[in-house]
């Protein structure tokens, strides 16, 4: 297993493309983090009033939302490089255990995605912390950003950073099932999205929604990022959240391992 | 997974272990095409052995066996008496070259065959090496999209030369190489052969093999058509065959058939003449007053051996440059 | 050129079609519109559930008979809703729902005046506010309500000739003030609302009712009966609504006196849905959210747009293309013009279908007349949205096509489009309400105005406007893939 790992790991860092998408999931969260922070003003709503809730963490995160395509595209292209020209032929003529193979693989993207993930999350908490603060979201008005030692702010960067690696392994997955690198580019991003998409734009019973954001991967898993009770992406705790879209993750890796035993090299 | 004692274990493992290849009553269909039919045949240690067939034998699909790739619906494809996919460290033991154009275009070469190293421990100063011994020493540094399909099997075969290994498993490692680079394959080839080395090399031309395998394995329609040294091949085929120069070509064809003869064209002035000994045929020739300038016994070329044995199979053959060979 | 183009089309027409993704993106297409647009409907409920007519509000009047000017100025009004109301008013007695002509002025939209029972409705000022001056005039069956910032200079807000008032009405001010809708979180990504009244208060200076000859503060003329002393408080009061309404009224009205000044102060509302902005809170575009669904089928028409070229470039089939039909551009507009008549028919049939199953959906959870009217797909405001949805399908068709020109690589292309499309209008959304607006102008999904078809305060563009900033878009990236398919080797 050892050398399955470097091996995977010189695939991942002998292919530029591979690098720069990973620096571009920490340069998104980054960039995100203080351009969201600098657009925020102070909330201007009586007490009690009509406004909803803020959660300035979440909203510094709000990156997320653009960096997990990153991610998925490294993911994927991890694994499509293997059937682009056939690269696979040379791997399983190395390693014939497809277990391993698969292992491995997910190993090196998880690391990879973790790494750009924890350096994107805490460049965008702490220049988003300073921006907010010169922005007038003082802790003397009561709005102040979370200190970042609050151990539930640590919770919701944690959150994110999950969210990020299980993401990627959902599409490490999906792209063994599908091979082609758009297609599985395509139909994660279309699991991510559309049920979030959908669930914003149909006007549903209130129990009828947070089901569906419950059991979407996007929406339960980004209720990690929420600290202020009923605001967030899904009614959901943010571990059991982070549950949901392991899931999934787990579903489409274990999808993917037995389509990589069945078929044909 | 293997213990830091591995290496040292691997040699002796190889040492004592008779590398042949070995096949058995191996079938693979795909759909309703039957790519491999009840195929055996077995490769022996120190000699080079050509692995032919027209397009779409079947000859790739039995390499993929050989190597793990696709599972056998029927029969097994053992290397040194196990199966690919449980030998551990298998480029220590097997190098294959089955699709040159399996490279990541954006990877450098030398980062190409270091992961392939990485994965079954070799030091990475060995990748250096076959770089150097396949000629691409200077290329080492660039992408593999840049290069050209010769480059790229010259990539090819220094992955399978990486980890030294006792078996070598080549598919049309010729295609695309310039005649320098032909020759120089079939130096190599003879001398890793000589080196006691299992030495498999598939085509679809005969003419490829004619000056470096010592053994040939001809199937067609995924079925075994001969398996036999070169040089009894060569000698069947030439059989009683005789050579007629003649510019009379459809003279003497019509005279020697009315004799018996079986007769075929070579070239303009040039006939093949089968069934009827030189004697008969120049006596034929002289009563029928039929002149000509040359009579000679025929040397059969690999190519003629190999046409010969796939004359049978004409139906197919006739087939073969429609149906690829399907590939999942 | 024009045959060889038509060969190109022709061409380009059966390598799409032969090709099993484009039929099955198509069908994704028409039937992700199709499925949105019915939840949609399924899932909306009108919320205005009310009655039909609203006539309760705190009246200080005095009876006057035949022709009467009645002057106020408004010197200040609590801005305790938007519509909240203060002015004066004609009124048939002082009975809930009897005729009446009124003139106001709101804290949110500027002066209004009503007729015939509140169903008739004029605009006068918008940016008004006190203090300011209203006058109603009736002279004979007819009343005219003008309105001033100083008291001299006076404009017509309008005129109703018959008004079903008797000869001696009411005459005098009110104050109204419309329950107010508070939204509260009921969780991730749902907000209730909720009615709560409120009561308004106004101050009134200067109020006259005279007759037609010459008027004098609150003095006795031709059939004006009393003295100031004699205005009246009288408490119109909305009959019950249906059970499960909201308490309408907070409470009595009041009035004091100070001088020449009265403050008044009141609750209710005036008007019928539609009017004095009864009815109007909530998304009321019923025709725009039958069309919702372009929203997710968005994703099959980008992968169809990128994958009608990227797939050329991957299988190399573009070598071959090139040496069959060596002119580029031409290639590229058959392309285009095959991509976009295809999506812009499936489109067509996707927005069309839509609207009509979910109309009568929509229908039966009460989006009904007389606030919602009945549209036909042959309205003019109904053609625009449908087809101009499938126009802006067909546009961002080409828009990724020719981003698939640009970036020759299908994941990349993709990923670009959906980003810009899908994930930067959603971001923003999610964070500011400024950046959404923001996004919803400058970005391509501006686009998506087109389905609009009522000016909704939280639209963020046009219709047209949003389509023109798309369709730049589209064009600057067609001919930015001119340019390059020319210069590049294939």
């Amino acid at each position: 297993m050892r050398r399955a790992l470097h091996a995977e790991w010189t695939k991942l860092v002998t292919v530029p493309a591979h690098l720069w998408t990973l620096a571009a999931v920490t340069a998104v969260l980054a960039a995100a983090g203080v351009l969201v922070a600098a657009t925020q003003r102070p909330p201007d709503c009586g007490p009690g009033g009509g406004c909803a809730p803020q959660d300035i963490t979440a909203l510094v995160l709000s990156g997320v939302y653009l960096a997990q395509l990153a991610a998925l595209a490294v993911a994927v292209a991890l694994v499509s490089g293997e059937y682009q020209p056939r690269v696979i032929l040379l791997t399983l003529a190395a390693r014939p255990g497809r277990g391993t193979v698969l292992l491995a693989k997910a190993a090196v993207a998880t690391a990879a995605v973790l790494v750009s993930a924890v350096l994107g999350v805490a460049a965008a908490l702490a220049a988003g912390h300073e921006v907010l603060s010169a922005r007038g979201f003082t802790a003397r008005a009561g709005r102040g950003p979370v200190p970042l030692s609050d151990p539930a702010l640590l919770r919701a960067a944690a959150g994110t950073v999950l969210y990020l690696v299980l993401v990627g392994v959902l599409a490490l997955g999906a792209a063994w099932v599908l091979r082609h690198q758009a297609a599985a580019v395509g139909a994660v991003a279309g699991l991510l999205y559309g049920p979030f998409v959908a669930s914003r734009i149909v006007p549903m019973p209130v129990h009828v929604l947070h089901a569906v954001q419950d059991a979407s991967p996007m929406s339960a898993g980004l209720a990690a990022q929420s600290l202020v009770p009923g605001t967030g992406t899904a009614p959901i705790g943010p571990w059991s959240g982070l549950a949901v879209l392991a899931a999934w993750a787990a579903a489409a890796l274990s999808a993917g391992w037995l389509m990589l035993e069945r078929r044909d090299g | 997974m293997r213990g830091t004692a591995a290496a040292p274990a691997v040699s002796s493992v190889e040492a004592m272990t008779e590398w042949t290849i070995a096949v058995s009553g191996l079938s693979k269909t795909y759909g309703h095409t039957v790519a491999v039919d009840a195929l055996s045949f077995t490769v022996e240690p120190g000699r080079v052995t050509g692995f032919v067939g027209p397009n779409g034998a079947g000859k790739s699909t039995t390499l993929r066996m050989l190597l793990g790739l696709d599972a056998p619906d029927g029969g097994s494809a053992l290397i040194g008496g196990r199966p690919y996919r449980a030998l551990r460290d298998p480029l220590r033991v097997v190098g294959a070259l089955l699709d040159a154009e399996a490279v990541h275009p954006g990877r450098r070469a030398r980062a190409h065959l270091l992961w392939q190293a990485r994965y079954n421990g070799l030091p990475a100063g060995r990748v250096d090496e076959v770089l150097e011994t396949v000629g691409l020493g200077s290329a080492a540094g660039k992408r593999a999209g840049g290069f050209s399909l010769g480059m790229r099997q010259r990539l090819g075969i220094a992955g399978a030369l990486l980890g030294d290994p006792r078996v070598l498993i080549l598919d049309e490692p010729v295609n695309g190489l310039d005649p320098e680079g032909i020759r120089w394959i079939r130096g190599l080839l003879r001398s890793l052969a000589a080196e006691g080395r299992t030495v498999l090399v598939s085509s679809h031309l005969m003419s490829e093999l004619q000056d470096t395998a010592d053994h040939v394995i001809v199937i067609g329609r995924g079925r075994l058509l001969a398996d036999t040294a070169v040089d009894a091949l060569l000698a069947a085929a030439s059989g009683d065959r005789v050579v007629l120069h003649t510019s009379h070509r459809s003279e003497a064809m019509t005279v020697l058939a009315a004799a018996g003869a079986t007769v075929s064209v070579l070239g303009t002035d040039a006939l093949t003449v089968a069934g009827l000994p030189a004697e008969r045929v120049a006596a034929e020739l002289g009563g029928g007053a039929v002149p000509f300038s040359s009579l000679a016994p025929h040397r059969a070329s690999l190519e003629e051996a190999y046409l010969d044995l796939t004359r049978d199979a004409t139906e197919f053959r006739a087939h073969a440059h429609e149906t690829e060979e399907p590939r999942p | 050129m024009t045959t060889s183009l038509l060969r190109a089309v022709r061409a380009e027409w059966a390598k799409l079609r032969s090709v099993r993704s484009t039929g099955a993106a198509l069908l994704a297409t028409v039937a992700l519109v199709v499925l949105i647009g019915v939840l949609t409907a399924e899932g909306g409920h009108s919320s205005y559930g009310g009655p039909t007519r609203l006539d309760g509000f705190t009246f200080v009047h005095r009876p006057a008979t035949g022709d009467v000017t009645v002057t106020a100025e408004v010197t200040s009004q609590a801005d305790t809703a938007p519509w909240a109301k203060a002015g004066l008013m004609l009124k048939s007695g002082t009975g809930s729902g009897s005729p009446s002509v009124s003139l106001m002025l709101t804290p949110g939209h500027g002066v209004r005046m009503q007729a015939a029972r509140g169903t008739e409705e004029f605009t006068g000022s918008g940016g008004a506010a006190a203090p300011y001056w209203l006058r109603l005039t009736r002279s004979g069956g007819r009343v005219t309500g003008a309105e001033s910032a100083d008291g001299r200079t006076w404009h017509t807000v309008g005129s109703v000739p018959d008004t079903g008032l008797p000869a001696t009405a009411e005459a005098g001010t009110f104050v109204a003030s419309p329950p107010f809708a508070r939204s509260h979180w009921a969780g991730p990504g749902k907000v209730v609302g909720s009615a709560q009244a409120t009561t308004g208060r106004a101050v009134f200076d200067h109020l006259t009712a005279s007759g037609p000859s010459g008027a004098t503060a609150g003095g006795a003329e031709a059939g004006v009966p009393g003295g100031a002393g004699a205005w009246q408080l009288t408490d119109v009061e909305q009959p019950p609504g249906p059970a499960g309404m909201p308490a309408r009224t907070a409470g009595p009205g009041t009035l004091h006196e100070a001088g020449t000044a009265f403050t008044v102060t009141g609750s209710g509302d005036v008007g019928t849905p539609g009017v004095g902005g009864i009815g109007q809170d909530g998304d009321s575009d019923t025709v725009a959210s039958t069309l919702s669904g372009v929203q997710i089928g968005l994703f099959a028409v980008i992968a169809l747009g990128v994958l009608a070229m990227t797939s050329e470039y991957r299988t190399r089939t573009i070598r071959t293309t090139f040496t069959v039909s060596p002119h580029r551009g031409r290639v590229l507009a058959a392309k285009a013009l095959v991509v976009a008549a295809g999506v812009f028919a499936a489109g067509l049939v996707a927005c069309a279908a839509s609207f009509l199953i979910a109309q009568p959906i929509q229908r039966g959870n009460g989006y009904g007349p007389p606030i919602f009217p009945r549209h036909s797909l042959t309205d003019p405001v109904v053609l625009r949205a449908v087809a101009g949805t499938a126009a802006f399908l067909a546009l961002v068709a080409l828009l990724s096509l020719a981003v698939g020109v640009i970036v020759r690589r299908t994941a990349a292309a993709v990923i670009l489009l959906f980003t810009v499309l899908v994930v930067i209008p959603l971001v923003a959304q999610v964070t500011s309400v400024g950046a959404g607006l923001w996004v919803g102008r400058a970005t391509p999904i501006a686009g998506a105005a087109i389905r609009q078809t009522q000016p909704l305060f939280e639209n963020a563009i046009g219709p047209w406007p949003g389509f023109a900033v798309l369709a730049a878009y589209t064009a600057v990236a067609l001919g930015a893939a001119f340019w390059l398919q020319r210069r590049r080797d294939a």
